[in-house]
């Protein structure tokens, strides 16, 4: 499994090597421009190489998907049977099959749902933002809260604060989301009653004003983005620390005491600007991890995003909504690392020359 | 010391010397010991095996014995009853043979997988590395546990080895990608060109010299995966995605869902097992690698 | 303290506090720099003199601690100044350049912002004056098109350049003392030769005190003035250029004298100190040396030797001359 399981502090060679764009760069020179260009292009032969582990993913399973979907006591005749292969296309060979395929997804055809017989953008539309809404959510407090606690740490090393949120780190970084979930469930709102079991908003009530509204929504976000926040946050906190202690035993950083500046501008100014690059790579590897999270977590607030989706349709196997919906995950999370590559070589002048 | 003549550094240079295997597990035993974490880790760990291991004997009950149904934790049944009236505590246990198996087959095929492509990624570098970069890159970029979501669902039916497969063919990269770092830096090293210029084969040099040299990392690594395998089989089974008929903690977890708000102790213990394992686990693997790393750096 | 003097430390310690026990980097040690002075400060790796030039500047940090002696310079001990008015010192009357000179630049800012930081900080001046500012002492260290290269990050330096911005960086508020830190240790040979070059030119510009650190005899030779000999956390030997060369009076300066490797004299074995140089957190009793020292007598293991005056400027701590003193 991927960076998920990125370790705390590796050591340094290990670590480094994953988050170090800068061995990865090219050895001419080139601008800012170029990389970004280039970059770009490789997305291209990434969706093939995604659809095609995708559509090996689906199709590695023995016997062929129809038997899949009406299950081992199909009550369907055989000639029926032959008729839904023959419209899915399944009587052609495999190569044929996938290239059928792919040739839709470049038109923009997903496929179409074989429980529902919707088209499977529609269904991914009605959801999407919920999803969004939830990652988007749990991102920007993880962030905000692994760096403000691991600077905090990193510059008290070894102190009080220190010791207590790097242990607790560890043990939110062991926690298995959907059961704390579950137990933060019974507690906070079974046994509390402080905050909603699940769902959106409460479920036919009748609100006030759009603000009771928006509370009662807020009330449901609380628990669902605390929760799929809470690994990684863990996991930040000491990517963060680590980073922050590397960088203030750096000779530039005696260099700037040196000159006289003062400590909360060397550690502010000089140390954290270092010290974020390497998260920058890191929560690239964000969206994928939250992704996973958000199907689990989903699934039990009954939150109608993705996540859940995905549980959903894998229950009842509908194979073609399952393509489509992990190659717009993929693509999705393609585009993320993208945009966080790019942001990287924004950031560190070291990977582009002039 | 030689004054008016530039001063070498000699840090650069890994000095490698092969002591017997005895003396390096002493030396980091040693090591260990004194991070008291990471000997809390150990403990649990080992706990956790002998658990797995004994429970047949030391199990209270028979695990599918069925007593009164709904008993909430007492001092017969510390853990409670099941929905069926079985004794939780015991099937906990025994969900831990399962579970441990799981983590440890997992990690096991990770190895297998991992080491050989990043050995061959790294040593011959080039073209290949290229390629192989590129390709792990872009699965690890990928939402692992969606995929694995969709992989497993599509197999009639459940069987929690292939389960198992499943999980190590996904997790290679990540080893693999370590495995290859390690092997480029290795292979510049002076010791490797001595090799080298002694004649020796390519194989041997992998193999005898430079993938002893690795093992820290990947031991070290392996180690923080398996709470990984046995945290993303229970999700799975929870979701039901799982083989009901391996009773693993997922497979508890899975009926405590079914049951939460009349028992909860269904739920709660297993959970606090897998969390506990986890925990045992990450330490130990934290103070495992503190302790080779000190050890490689020398002091 | 004389009228010439710029910087005397008095009894300095600095200790660092280990898991393993307390480390007397610096113990109970006493220089001077007078002005306009170079003062060469040598000793073997580990020897305290990184220890030395940090303390002067109060960067000295956790688990290290300046447990006591005085720093005096202008009139004032700098160990019992604030932080707030050590950090107008910090760059501006006192500079500091250091042993790594790429790695010693944040790599995420340009060149001249770096400069211009310090400048900014020390000195009272309009945003456009600054940018002259730099581009001047770019030009005044040998930088060539300094007004773009200003522009350019530390990556894109060779390291010869970049201990010339470093030392730029340095100079750029006309300090009354640099410190440099083996500055010329990892650069090679002729670069190494150009930055003395440069050194001994801005010497003459500026008029600063250059307290040069390093190990490397033959450098210290190309600039100091004068010269302190450590070893183990003391200063041993003090004495003048010159004098270190033809008369040094202390074992341990001899002997280091005589295993430098000489192209001119035909020598069949280099003379090697026995013995290594001893860790700092249980020395050894009495004098520092005495368990490699050839001359050693019962005293020496007994007591610490004080510093002696055996000529013009010329002192020594070794019980070879206390008792002629």
């Amino acid at each position: 499994m991927n960076v998920w399981r990125v370790k705390f502090k590796l050591p340094e060679k290990i670590m480094g090597h994953i988050a170090d764009k800068r061995k990865e760069t090219v050895g001419y020179p080139m601008t800012l421009r170029t990389y970004i260009i280039r970059r770009s292009i490789l997305i291209i032969p990434s969706f093939f190489v995604i659809s095609l582990i995708i559509f090996m993913l689906i199709h590695m399973a023995p016997g062929d998907p129809t038997r899949i979907m009406t299950g081992p006591r199909g009550r369907l005749p055989p000639d029926v049977l032959d008729l839904m292969r023959e419209e899915l296309g399944l009587d052609q060979p495999l190569h044929i099959q996938y290239l059928q395929w792919l040739g839709r997804l470049l038109q923009g055809n997903f496929g179409f749902s074989y429980v529902s017989y919707r088209p499977v953008l529609d269904m991914i539309g009605e959801r999407i933002f919920n999803t969004i809404e939830l990652m988007l959510l749990a991102e920007i407090a993880s962030v905000v809260v692994a760096i403000i606690l691991g600077v905090i740490a990193a510059v008290k090393v070894h102190s009080v604060p220190d010791v207590l949120a790097s242990l607790t780190a560890l043990i939110g970084y062991s926690i298995p989301n959907f059961w704390i979930a579950l137990m933060a469930i019974l507690f906070f709102s079974v046994q509390l009653g402080w905050l909603p079991v699940a769902g959106l908003r409460s479920y036919g009530a009748i609100y006030n004003s759009p603000i009771d509204a928006w509370v009662d929504h807020l009330k449901h976000l609380i628990l669902p983005v605390s929760i799929l926040a809470f690994g990684w946050t863990a996991y930040l906190f000491r990517m963060v620390r680590s980073s922050m202690l590397d960088v203030l035993g750096q000779d530039y950083i005696t260099t700037a005491r040196a000159k006289g500046l003062k400590e909360r501008i060397v550690i502010y100014k000089h140390a954290l600007r270092n010290a974020l690059l390497p998260i920058i790579t890191y929560e690239g590897y964000s969206i994928g991890f939250l992704l996973g999270g958000a199907a689990v977590i989903e699934y039990i607030f009954a939150w109608p995003g993705l996540g859940m989706f995905m549980v959903d349709i894998a229950t009842w196997r509908d194979f073609p909504t399952l393509m489509g919906l992990s190659m717009i995950i993929c693509l999705m999370v393609l585009v993320a690392n993208l945009c966080a590559d790019i942001a990287y070589a924004l950031a560190d002048p070291r990977i582009r020359y002039d | 010391m030689a004054m008016g003549e530039p001063h070498m550094k000699s840090e650069d240079e890994t000095e490698v010397y092969k002591p017997s295997m005895a003396s390096r597990v002493y030396v980091v035993w040693r090591e260990l010991k004194k991070n008291k974490l990471a000997i809390a880790g150990f403990s649990i760990v080992l706990f956790m095996v002998l658990i797995a291991l004994l429970s047949p004997i030391i199990a209270p009950y028979h695990p599918r014995w069925q007593g009164t149904s709904g008993i909430p934790p007492s001092l017969e049944h510390p853990f409670g009853t099941d929905g069926q009236g079985r004794d939780m505590l015991s099937l906990v246990m025994h969900g831990a043979r399962l579970s441990l198996y799981v983590g440890l087959v997992a990690v096991l095929i990770e190895i297998c997988i991992g080491v050989t492509t990043g050995m061959i990624a790294g040593y011959f570098g080039g073209k290949i590395d290229e390629i192989f970069m590129r390709f792990t890159d872009l699965i690890m970029t990928l939402p692992t546990f969606m995929l694995l979501i969709v992989a497993v669902s599509m197999f009639e039916v459940r069987n929690i080895n292939v389960i198992i497969l499943i999980m190590g063919v996904f997790g290679w990269p990540f080893m693999a990608r370590v495995v290859r770092s390690e092997f480029l830096s290795l292979r510049e090293t002076t010791f490797v060109e001595a090799a080298v210029s002694m004649g020796a084969s390519s194989w041997r040099i992998i193999v005898h010299h430079i993938l002893p040299n690795t093992l820290s990392s990947v031991i070290v690594l392996a180690t923080m995966d398996i709470p990984w395998y046995i945290f993303y089989e229970a999700t799975l089974t929870f979701l039901g995605f799982g083989d009901p008929s391996s009773p693993s903690w997922g497979v508890l977890l899975q009926i405590g869902y079914y049951y939460l708000r009349s028992y909860w102790w269904i739920i709660t213990f297993p959970g606090l097992a897998l969390f506990f394992t986890s925990l045992g686990f990450n330490l130990f693997g934290d103070g495992l690698r503190d302790a080779l790393d000190v050890r490689a750096r020398g002091r | 303290m004389s009228e010439s003097s710029l910087l005397s430390i008095n009894d300095l310690k600095t200790y660092f506090f280990t898991a393993e026990g307390v480390v007397k980097a610096v113990d109970r040690v006493h220089l001077e720099i007078n002005k306009e002075e170079v003062l060469g400060l040598v000793g073997e790796s580990g020897c305290g003199k990184s220890t030395l030039a940090l303390s002067i500047m109060r960067l000295i940090r956790v688990p290290g601690k300046i447990v006591g002696g005085e720093i005096w310079f202008e009139g004032e001990d700098l160990l019992r100044k604030s932080e707030g008015k050590m950090r107008a010192i910090r760059g501006g009357k006192i500079s500091m350049v250091f042993q790594n000179p790429t790695s010693s630049m944040n790599p995420v800012y340009t060149v001249g912002s770096q400069i211009a930081e310090a400048i900014k900080l020390h000195q009272d001046v309009q945003k456009r004056q600054i940018k002259e500012k730099v581009v001047e002492i770019l030009h005044k260290v040998g930088i060539p098109d300094p007004s773009k290269r200003m522009k350019d990050y530390p990556h894109e330096y060779s390291g010869g350049m970049c201990q010339r911005a470093m030392t730029a960086m340095a100079l750029s508020c006309n300090p009354k003392l640099l410190i440099a830190d083996e500055p010329t240790t990892n650069l090679d040979v002729t670069i190494q030769a150009q930055i003395l070059d440069l050194m001994r030119a801005l010497r003459k510009d500026f008029g600063a005190s250059i307290l040069l650190i390093g190990h490397n005899l033959g450098v210290i030779n190309e600039l100091c003035d004068k010269v302190a000999v450590m070893y183990a956390g003391k200063v041993i030997e003090y004495c003048d250029i010159t004098t270190i060369f033809k008369e040094p009076k202390h074992p341990y300066t001899q002997a280091l004298l005589e295993s430098i490797p000489r192209l001119d004299v035909a020598k069949e074995r280099l003379r090697i100190i026995p013995g290594t140089v001893p860790r700092l957190i249980n020395p050894p009793t009495g004098c520092r040396f005495h368990p490699r020292c050839e001359y050693a007598m019962a005293v020496c293991s007994e007591q610490e030797p004080t510093p002696v005056k055996i000529g013009r400027g010329h002192t020594v701590a070794c019980f070879l001359y206390t008792s002629k003193g």
